[in-house]
């Protein structure tokens, strides 16, 4: 049975202004979520953590990150679903090697672990379409584009309310985790962008 | 002066600033700043910098060219096309034909996405003048935008072979290798960096991510030499070397090397270092960093 992936309101926020703080890099992250057996394996992604700008493809940051996000979670029972990616340039919709490599990595935490790459042509402008395109593994392990079917937003109005945000520039007020260690006090849980 | 930190401040302040209470003349301090520390804050140049070119130019005196320039890829880089077309105008009517006002034409045909004009242009340029570094990274740059970073990477290697000493065209170079996963050879960049500007904590700190990317012991051990290398150089607020030595500690447990600092020493005094930076300046996070650190 196909897993199914739903993602809340929150999370997919986060992703996009990620990638619209940075326009002209990449960026990457962690997808925060849960896993229901009900008929098949119910992916919820609850929460994204963005971790990197512009270098991605170094390991340090990425791997603190990962530590702290499960360090940060565990309590609530909320673990690492996924991973994802934005590609730096607007019409590459091609899985960069990095996402498949971190994609494996993560996999062998959680299964089935999914990666999400942020469709660039979708968010000109933001809003007008969920810019996501969902990968998973196949049996023979290699990572393919899943059906439309598979990933499903899970709470009401994500693109109106996401105009608004981007409307209020409150990609600024958004840290990945790489802006967290340039100055700590900076949020990297981002908690009260949507407050 | 000003650091880009204030002026970032200064200038989002007057994000929420009427227009009728804003001052032409900070504006244009605060856009000459940027010029100077060449900081790309493209949205804030494009909506500040447009306001005061637009309403109130005379404020600028001499400077306005070079403000309608800064402006002008500030528009450029939000998509403004619009107000880089005003801004272009304004330039080429007093320097019309010059290198410089075609080579920003060129710049605007790379934003509408029309390759094959720019490098034209580019080319054109170069043929006039050889020596028009400018031009040869413009070309670089296109290359680049299209996603054929082979033929990147061969230009600029190229460009390196005339110019050793260019430290931009190093880490340029080494962001290039980085975008391809070519760990080995953006090692490289990096030391040429480095010997270029042997006291910059942030080049000692990539060189370490780089040697922590590639792995294995022997990199590890450099690694760490080099964060710590970083922290001797910037020993105030440099939490990415931190966890740099924190890390590459952790993976060299248990390594016995004679001269050197026991690992268990540096893993120890760095995971102090966090949890104390922490409990001052983020206390909410101290009990994560605990957990991460054990």
């Amino acid at each position: 049975m196909v897993a199914h992936y739903a993602i809340h309101n929150e999370a997919y926020w986060k992703i996009v202004l990620h990638a619209l703080k940075y326009p002209h890099l990449a960026v990457n992250g962690l997808l925060v979520g849960s896993l229901h057996k009900e008929g098949g394996d119910k992916i919820t992604i609850v929460d994204a953590v963005p971790v990197a700008h512009g270098q991605v493809t170094l390991g340090m940051v990425m791997e603190a990150a990962l530590l702290q996000t499960e360090a940060a979670f565990q309590d609530k029972n909320l673990r690492i679903v996924g991973y994802y990616h934005a590609n730096e340039r607007q019409g590459d919709r091609e899985l960069p090697q990095l996402a498949k490599k971190l994609g494996d990595k993560l996999g062998t935490y959680f299964s089935p672990t999914c990666v999400l790459l942020v469709d660039n042509m979708k968010l000109t402008p933001p809003g007008d379409h969920v810019a996501l395109r969902l990968y998973t593994t196949d049996a023979r392990n290699q990572w393919r584009l899943g059906e439309e079917t598979s990933l499903s937003m899970a709470d009401p109005n994500p693109l109106g309310m996401l105009k608004d945000h981007v409307a209020e520039h409150r990609y600024h007020q958004l840290h990945d985790f790489e802006d967290h260690l340039e100055d700590v006090t900076r949020d990297w849980l981002n908690r009260d962008v949507f407050t | 002066a000003m650091s880009d930190v204030d002026v970032d401040r200064q200038l989002m302040q007057l994000n929420e600033t009427p227009e009728r209470d804003r001052d032409p003349g900070v504006v244009g301090t605060l856009l000459r700043r940027l010029r100077e520390l060449h900081v790309r804050r493209s949205d804030l140049v494009a909506r500040h910098g447009g306001w005061v070119l637009r309403t109130h130019r005379g404020v600028l005196g001499d400077e306005v060219y070079n403000v309608a320039e800064q402006v002008f890829l500030a528009a450029l880089d939000i998509h403004d096309m619009e107000l880089a077309g005003e801004c272009l105008s304004l330039v080429r009517r007093t320097f019309p034909g010059s290198t410089r006002v075609r080579r920003l034409e060129a710049m605007q045909y790379e934003a509408q996405g029309d390759w094959d004009r720019a490098l034209e242009v580019y080319s054109d340029l170069l043929h006039t003048d050889e020596t028009d570094v400018v031009s040869m990274k413009r070309w670089i740059a296109v290359l680049r935008a299209q996603g054929r970073v082979d033929e990147a990477v061969a230009k600029l290697c190229d460009y390196l072979k005339l110019f050793q000493a260019d430290l931009a065209a190093w880490l340029e170079l080494a962001d290039m290798y980085l975008s391809e996963m070519d760990y080995a050879r953006a090692a490289f960049c990096l030391e040429e960096a480095l010997l270029h500007a042997p006291h910059n904590y942030l080049f000692h700190l990539k060189y370490a991510e780089v040697l922590f990317t590639l792995g294995g012991p022997e990199n590890y051990r450099l690694a760490r030499k080099y964060f710590a290398q970083s922290l001797d150089l910037k020993p105030k607020d440099n939490a990415r070397a931190l966890y740099g030595l924190f890390l590459t500690s952790s993976y060299g447990k248990g390594r016995r090397d004679k001269e050197e600092v026991p690992t268990e020493k540096i893993l120890e005094w760095s995971r102090q270092q966090l949890v104390d930076l922490y409990r001052q300046k983020a206390p909410e996070k101290v009990e994560i960093v605990r957990r991460m650190t054990e």
